[in-house]
């Protein structure tokens, strides 16, 4: 009889191990660990172009180099870079227009902050490359130095329209425009064109031309140039087209260099 | 037939053997403990891994891989978007004058390409819009001859009043398909003049005429036409002087310049050697030339102007 006791137990052993295990293996399926996985956060960094601490103004980059404290100044000094295009080979440069790589947008106004909390102004012109500040005491250090005004090439192809007689005028942002002679020949017209500039020279590069390819400038003088019409057709009016730009001031603030070092 | 004893037959002597009191209950739990054994083991290597719990959890569990932030350098400054292939611009400054609204535009090129060799479009179309819905189309875009990357768009706007500006969106990208070549024609000499016009086949639809070719001592000037153009070219050419052993003795051409295009012009040359400075030798000019045919390419980027300077 025990051996029949022993099966029947053994058969039950058998049952409840079975059942456990379904148990377990059910708790299993809950227990299912669950990954998930999402695409990776794409982040448009900032990464410079040329190093870090660079300020981007316009198409120009501004490039700190070594700030130095000497007898009360502090002195930064800075390259520029530029990015624009430009539409012409270097083999097809003249000598007034400007390669690829060369700085359009000019840095002109600086702050420095002390770290007793006082700021300062610098200036800087077309071709500096370092900028000065006169610290307000000769013991203080320099916190930050902050970018906060530049300029900004604007070709604005404006236009005067005048009629060809000696002596006619007109005005154009950046100056005066007179027709100084007008000489009618039976195979030609020439037109002396002077211009009366105003302005800081710096602030603005002015290219007269005329409108109508027809008029070929025969030479150029000063900011004027001489216009010759082949035949004696020649219209009544000519339309003078500044192909310059004006260098238009910007305000903003971009630090440039951080005592802390950020 | 005799009766057996079944009983007598099966029984064991270690039926006698005395167990005590729950001996019967000992073997069922003997066998439950063996059935227990062996049902787990037969789940174990029947069941493999799968069987084996290595959790046991209530309920779901959760785990968030970490994964790096792909960092994506950007192809231009803060700012800028792309209006042409590798080329992308920002609007800078406003002016509002008396009839006009000029917006001014930097522009880069991309990351990595070669700023001279980055094609501007010829022009474009755009629409300004003010903050109050009046919609302006320009009328004009300047290139900076004198300031690369640097363009402006201008507006006729007459009476605009103190408008505030919302956008500023370009429709048309004017693109250009260039095509070069050179036509040749017999020099004697200075000063030359073209006794019949050539007629240059561009490609099947234009045609390049230039009428008349002037050579002097230091300077000439060539006439050109375009005909089969929809919206006209941007035409450049150099004289090339060359001798009988096709050699080149110099070359007239004319300033680097942005061009405009149209359907005719002039192009003004100066003779661009200096030493030696004369063209003895010169029996032919090539006339070599590169014409830009102007072509339409449907585009819609827009500029916010919310943080534009406004100039008045």
């Amino acid at each position: 009889m025990n051996a029949g006791r022993f099966a029947a137990g053994f058969l039950v052993g058998v049952i409840v191990a079975a059942v456990l295990a379904a148990g377990l293996g059910g708790q299993e399926q809950v227990a299912t660990t669950t990954t998930q996985t999402t695409a990776p956060p794409v982040v448009q960094s900032q990464e410079p172009w040329f190093q870090p601490g660079e300020a981007v103004i316009g198409a120009t980059v501004v490039l700190p180099g070594a700030l130095n404290i000497d007898d009360g100044t502090a002195y930064l000094s800075f390259d520029l870079v530029g990015l624009a295009p430009t539409l012409f080979p270097d083999d097809r440069l003249s000598g007034l227009a400007m390669p690829a790589g060369d700085p359009m947008e000019l840095p002109e106004i600086w702050e420095l902050a002390t770290v007793a909390g006082e700021t300062v102004t610098g200036t800087t012109g077309p071709s500096s490359r370092s900028v000065s500040f006169d610290l307000p005491s000769p013991d203080d250090e320099v916190a930050t130095i902050t970018l906060v005004g530049w300029r900004v090439p604007v070709p604005f192809g404006e236009s005067v329209t005048l009629p060809v007689e000696e002596g006619a005028t007109g005005e154009l942002r950046r100056g005066t425009v007179t027709f100084a002679s007008v000489l009618e020949q039976s195979i030609s017209t020439i037109v002396t064109v002077d211009f009366d500039r105003e302005g800081d020279l710096w602030q603005s590069w002015v290219e007269l031309r005329p409108r109508d390819g027809h008029w070929r400038v025969s030479g150029r003088q000063g900011g004027g140039m001489q216009l010759t019409w082949d035949g004696d057709d020649a219209p009544d009016s000519i339309v003078i087209e500044d192909a310059g730009y004006e260098l238009f001031p910007v305000t903003g603030s971009i630090l440039v260099y951080d005592e802390a070092g950020l | 037939m005799s009766e057996i004893d079944y009983e007598e037959l099966i029984r064991s002597p270690l039926d006698d053997f005395d167990r005590g009191p729950s001996s019967p209950w000992v073997a069922m739990l003997g066998g439950l403990i063996a059935g227990l054994i062996v049902g787990y083991l037969v789940v174990v290597l029947i069941g493999g891994d799968e069987a084996t719990p290595t959790t046991v959890a209530s309920s779901v569990e959760t785990t968030t891989s970490t994964v790096p932030a792909e960092m994506v350098a950007l192809d231009y400054p803060a700012g800028y978007l792309e209006f042409a292939p590798d080329l992308a611009a920002r609007p800078e400054v406003i002016y509002v004058e008396d009839n006009t609204v000029i917006v001014a535009f930097t522009s880069v090129a991309s990351r990595g390409s070669d700023p001279a060799a980055v094609s501007w479009p010829h022009g474009g179309s755009w629409l300004l819009q003010t903050a109050s819905g009046v919609t302006l189309r320009s009328s004009r875009v300047v290139f900076g001859a004198y300031s690369p990357g640097s363009f402006s768009v201008r507006f006729p706007a007459a009476n605009l009043g103190p408008a505030e500006f919302g956008t500023i969106r370009m429709l048309e990208r004017w693109d250009a398909e260039r095509y070069a070549g050179s036509a040749s024609t017999p020099f004697a000499g200075e000063p030359f003049e073209l006794t019949d016009p050539l007629s240059i086949p561009v490609n099947q639809d234009v045609t390049l005429l230039v009428p008349r070719l002037q050579l002097g001592r230091f300077s000439g000037s060539a006439e050109w036409q375009i005909s089969g153009a929809q919206m006209g070219a941007a035409v450049d050419m150099t004289a090339v002087l060359v001798d009988d052993a096709d050699e080149e003795v110099g070359i007239f051409a004319a300033p680097a310049q942005i061009l405009d295009p149209g359907n005719e012009g002039i192009l003004d040359f100066n003779w661009q050697r200096s030493f030696p400075n004369d063209q003895e030798g010169a029996t032919t000019v090539d006339l070599e030339y590169t014409v830009d045919v102007i072509d339409v390419t449907a585009t819609d980027v827009m500029f916010s102007l919310d943080d534009v300077p406004v100039e008045r």
